[in-house]
C-alpha cells in the first residue's frame, strides 16, 4: 500500500496538470458504452481523473478520484452541467448503496497492488449499482505491445511506468498487468457477472451486473 | 458539490459503508453558492425517480431551505420542476462539513471540494 501512496497517489497530483492535458479524447468503447444509456441515466465515474467523460454522452456522472488536482480539473469541466466530482479512494467509496444507473471505472483498478483489494474495489463498484444498473472496467493488459511498460522479467506482473512531465522530472507509477481472462476472475471473485468484454487500445475492458 | 450530489452521497467509513442510517450526511457551517446552469428536462425527469426524497427532506430541512412541495406536484408542474433544478444542480457547497448521522464522522468541504477520504483507523 506504501507503493500506492508513493508511487500513484502523489504521482498524480504530481503530474495532474500534463496528464490532464494529454487525455481529452474518449475511448470509442467507453463513448459506445455511455451513449447507449436510457438518457439521463446517473452514475459515477470511479477514477474519473480529469473528467473527460463528463459531457461525452447525454447523462449525468458524479465522477470522484483520489487525486484532488484531478479533481480540481474536473470540478471546472463540472461548472453548469448536471455532473459532479469529489475526491475519495476506490476502496472507501461514499455513493449511497444501490443508487446509480451505471458505473465506469476506466484505468483505474490496475492501480491497486493487491488482488483481494482489486476484488474489495470490484465489489464497491457492484454495491452502488441499482439492482438493474450495470458497469464498464478497463484495466491494463499484460499482452500490449509497448516495451516501456514491459516488466524486466516477462513473467512478472507489476510494473512501474515512467511519466516524465515538460520540466523534464521523471516520476514512476504502478500497475497491475492483466492477463487475458485476469479481470473475469476477479469480477467472480467480487460476485459480479460479466455481461460482455474485450480489447481496446491496449485494455481488457468489461461490462459487470450483480449475479443474481 | 451540487446539492444533487448531496442526495447520493453517505458515511464511507468502515463501519457505515452500505449502511442506510449513515445517510444523509448532515451540513454543518456551510456556505452555499449558486451555479447558472441549463435546465434539462429529461434529466430532471431521471432524477425524480432517483432521489432519496426522505433524504433530500432531511437535507434541506438541515440547511434551513425546507422543501415546499412534493415528488408528485414536481411531476405535474414545469414551474416547480425548474424550482427543484435551482435548489439540486444551481446550488453547490462550497465550504463547510458534511457530519455522518450515525458515528458523527466529519468530512470536509474545501473550495468547493468535497473529500472522503478517511483516516487509517476507518477504513
Amino acid at each position: 500500500m506504501e507503493k500506492e501512496n508513493t508511487h500513484v497517489h502523489q504521482v498524480y497530483d504530481k503530474i495532474a496538470s500534463h496528464f490532464s492535458n494529454t487525455r481529452y479524447k474518449p475511448w470509442p468503447q467507453v463513448s459506445k458504452y455511455l451513449n447507449a444509456l436510457p438518457k439521463g441515466s446517473i452514475g459515477a465515474d470511479i477514477g474519473c481523473g480529469n473528467g473527460k467523460y463528463f459531457t461525452c454522452s447525454p447523462n449525468i456522472v458524479i465522477g470522484s478520484d483520489r487525486s484532488v488536482e484531478l479533481i480540481k480539473i474536473a470540478l471546472r469541466r463540472s461548472v453548469s452541467t448536471y455532473s459532479d466530482a469529489f475526491v475519495c479512494d476506490m476502496l472507501n467509496m461514499p455513493y449511497r448503496n444501490a443508487s446509480l444507473d451505471f458505473a465506469i471505472s476506466i484505468a483505474a483498478i490496475h492501480h491497486i497492488s493487491t488482488q483481494d483489494r482489486r476484488v474489495q474495489a470490484i465489489k464497491n463498484i457492484l454495491a452502488v449499482l441499482a439492482p438493474h444498473g450495470t458497469a464498464l472496467l478497463y484495466v491494463w493488459a499484460k499482452e500490449q505491445t509497448n516495451k516501456k511498460i514491459q516488466p524486466e522479467n516477462p513473467d512478472d506482473l507489476d510494473v512501474m511506468v515512467p511519466w516524465t512531465t515538460p520540466d523534464g522530472t521523471t516520476y514512476s507509477r504502478y500497475y497491475h498487468l492483466y492477463r487475458e481472462g485476469d479481470i473475469n476472475i476477479e469480477i467472480k471473485l467480487a460476485g459480479g457477472k460479466l455481461i460482455e468484454s474485450g480489447y481496446e487500445r491496449d485494455n481488457h475492458w468489461a461490462v459487470i451486473t450483480h449475479a443474481v | 458539490m451540487k446539492l444533487l450530489t448531496l442526495n447520493f452521497v453517505q458515511c464511507a467509513t468502515r463501519d457505515c459503508a452500505g449502511r442506510q442510517d449513515a445517510f444523509p450526511l448532515a451540513p454543518q457551517n456551510v456556505q452555499l453558492a449558486a451555479q447558472e446552469t441549463d435546465l434539462d428536462p429529461d434529466f430532471m425527469a431521471n432524477i425524480l425517480a432517483k432521489i432519496d426524497w426522505p433524504g433530500l427532506e432531511t437535507s434541506l430541512n438541515q440547511l434551513g431551505r425546507p422543501l415546499t412541495f412534493t415528488k408528485e406536484q414536481v411531476e405535474q408542474d414545469q414551474n416547480l420542476l425548474k424550482e427543484l433544478h435551482s435548489i439540486l444542480i444551481e446550488t453547490t457547497i462550497q465550504e463547510g462539513e458534511l457530519v455522518c448521522p450515525r458515528c458523527s464522522h466529519i468530512y470536509h468541504v474545501k473550495d468547493g471540494i468535497a473529500s472522503f477520504l478517511l483516516p487509517p483507523h476507518l477504513v
